[in-house]
Formats: structure tokens, sequence, C-alpha cells
């Protein structure tokens, strides 16, 4: 299934995680007005959620966008990975 | 002391001023450029969004194509900003990573500064405030966002001089069709612009932007090289243009 979960985050920046999963995560898309750079990095760590298990943890997901931010060499900007995982677990456990 | 280039004020459209920032901050990374200020205006006026952001989710196209206002993707991060040709100025700047302060949140208090430094010249107070903003009277007068490529700092934003809330909000997606005077009261409450602070005009404001940015700096008043400017060109083309770009998330 399809869900949508955003959160204006302390510092007033927005975060918006899209998923679509079953058991798994089959595909998730990460947005919203912060900051990152290289921006590209964004599609890695949507990436990196693709097959985590649907029941994953807040901070299962949090490792694993940890993970790509330290190997990318990317840094987030009015946002944490924290945040993001947060939005994401939402979304995890929006129904429909 | 570093030498700056400053590219005085100036208009394009949407899509070559994004390949004009690119095109310099390559050739400043490369080390072909100087360190590099511009100021600059949209047009025709246009919205964009941040990197990060869906242009569906964000942007009302259909009525941005009617009003013939462009919509362009930023290379930044930050959130939708509706830039209309007539009530705003703004800026770019373009420096190695070395001539600026290390920590992000320390850049953009650098250059931030330089904008606070220029509405003291024109009577206004106001300060930087974290993560990308300047108030003015406690409210945002100056959206900023920064980003990093190439070795190099690229920082672009705009001075808020005039604004017609009620435009912003037909081209932007605010979740619901009926703008209501509460709405538009909310941003009054959140949101300034130079002319509330006088009868300043846009000459004067960015006399002092100028003033502002270049105080202290050793500079020479310069243009954009022809391979920055086709570079730009090709990049508007192939680039911030097209539907793969702009409707990437």
């Amino acid at each position: 299934m399809k869900t949508k979960s955003s959160e204006k985050i302390a510092g007033g920046k927005l975060v918006r995680v899209e998923l679509d999963f079953e058991s798994k995560i089959n595909s998730a898309k990460i947005t919203g007005d912060f900051f990152m750079h290289p921006e590209t990095v964004i599609e890695d760590l949507e990436k990196s959620l693709k097959g985590l298990s649907a029941a994953a943890e807040q901070i299962e997901i949090k490792n694993k966008l940890d993970k790509i931010i330290s190997e990318k060499n990317a840094t987030l900007y009015g946002v944490t990975t924290d945040d993001i995982a947060r939005v994401a677990k939402t979304a995890l456990g929006v129904k429909q | 002391m570093t030498s700056w280039r400053i590219i005085p004020l100036h208009t394009t459209n949407a899509y070559e001023a994004m390949g004009i920032d690119e095109a310099v901050a390559e050739a400043v990374g490369k080390g072909i450029s100087k360190p590099t200020i511009r100021f600059w205006r949209w047009q025709p006026s246009t919205v964009s969004i941040g990197y990060f952001q869906s242009m569906e989710d964000e942007v009302d196209v259909q009525k941005c194509k009617e009003q013939k206002v462009d919509v362009v993707r930023r290379i930044t991060g930050g959130g939708a900003v509706y830039h209309d040709y007539e009530g705003e100025l703004t800026y770019s700047v373009i420096a190695p990573e070395g001539i600026l302060p290390k920590g992000i949140t320390e850049s953009y208090h650098e250059i931030c500064g330089w904008i606070v430094k220029s509405l003291k010249h024109i009577g206004i107070e106001s300060e930087f405030k974290p993560i990308n903003d300047i108030i003015a009277g406690g409210k945002k007068i100056s959206g900023n966002a920064q980003t990093r490529r190439f070795g190099v700092v690229l920082q672009h934003g705009t001075i808020l001089y005039d604004l017609d809330v009620r435009k912003m909000f037909s081209l932007l997606k605010v979740g619901t069709d009926k703008i209501s005077d509460k709405m538009i009261q909310a941003v009054e409450d959140r949101v300034t612009r130079v002319k509330n602070f006088g009868d300043i005009t846009r000459e004067q404001t960015y006399d002092a932007l100028f003033k502002g940015f270049t105080d202290g700096k050793k500079f020479e008043v310069g243009k954009l090289t022809e391979n920055e400017l086709s570079r730009a060109k090709e990049l508007a083309k192939t680039k911030y243009s097209t539907r793969e770009w702009n409707f990437m998330r």
C-alpha cells in the first residue's frame, strides 16, 4: 500500500515521506524544504529504505540513513536522520 | 586579500539564472573565475522550488502557466518561493569554501551578515535567523539557500522589496482553493518587505545591497565570461528548462 506522512520539524522545515510497502518497503520518496549536500544523495537515502520490514523500528530506519550519509560524506542541514526516520515510521503506521 | 568579481544587477529568466549559478560555480571551482557576487532579477516572474521538493505537491503549475509565471527547480534545498519581477532583488555568492567560514551555519551567518549590513544602509535593522532567514521587526525579509559542490559554496537568496500575498497563494498549493483573508493575514504576520519600512525605492535598495556586499572587500565590477555564458545557456537548455529536471520529484 501507499502511504504518506509529513511533519513540520523543529526549526520549521517540512519533511514528507511517501512509502509503498506490503510486508517490506518497495519504494520510498523523501521530500521537503530542508537542505543536504550533495543533493543527489537523496536518491541513495530513498533506495536504502527499500527492502526494510514494514515493522521496522525508527532506529533501524535511522541506522540505514546514517550509513548512507556517512558513506557518501553528505551533510544534512535543517533536518536530521532522526527526523526523517520518525516521519517514515509514522508513514509505516498510516492506515488506509 | 581575496579579490571578488561583482556582477551588477541584471535580469534573466529562471532557467538561465540557475544555469549561470551552476556555470559560475564550475568556473570558480576550477579556479578559472574569481569568487563572484552577482545581483539579479527574475523575468518572467517565477516560482522556484527547493531541490528536494515535489513540483506537483508545491506548485499550481496550471495557474503559473495562465499567469505566465515560469517554474523551476533550484540546485539548492529550501522551500518554494514566488519571485516577483517587481517584488524582489536576488543575489548569488559563489566562492571557494576556503574563503568562507567552514561551518554551514557560520557561512550563512557571514553572507547573511552582508545583507544585514545592506539593510542598515536603508535604515532597516535586521538579523540572521538560522536556519536560513533574515528577519526585520520579527518578520522574514530575506530567504537564503546554500549548497556546496566542486569545493565551492553557492548561496543565493532574495530580499523582499514588495509582496503580493494573494498572487503568491494563487500560484502555490496551499491546501485550499479559497484564499481567505485569514491566510493572507497569517503571511503578513510572518513576512515583511522593504517597502513596509518607508519610502525606499528599489534603486536605493540595490545601492544598499551593493554597498553591504562589497564593504571591506577588494573587488572589481565585471561580467560573465563567454565560457560561463555559453555553459549557462547549455545548462538552461539541457537541464533547468526540462520537465525531467523540474518534475523529477
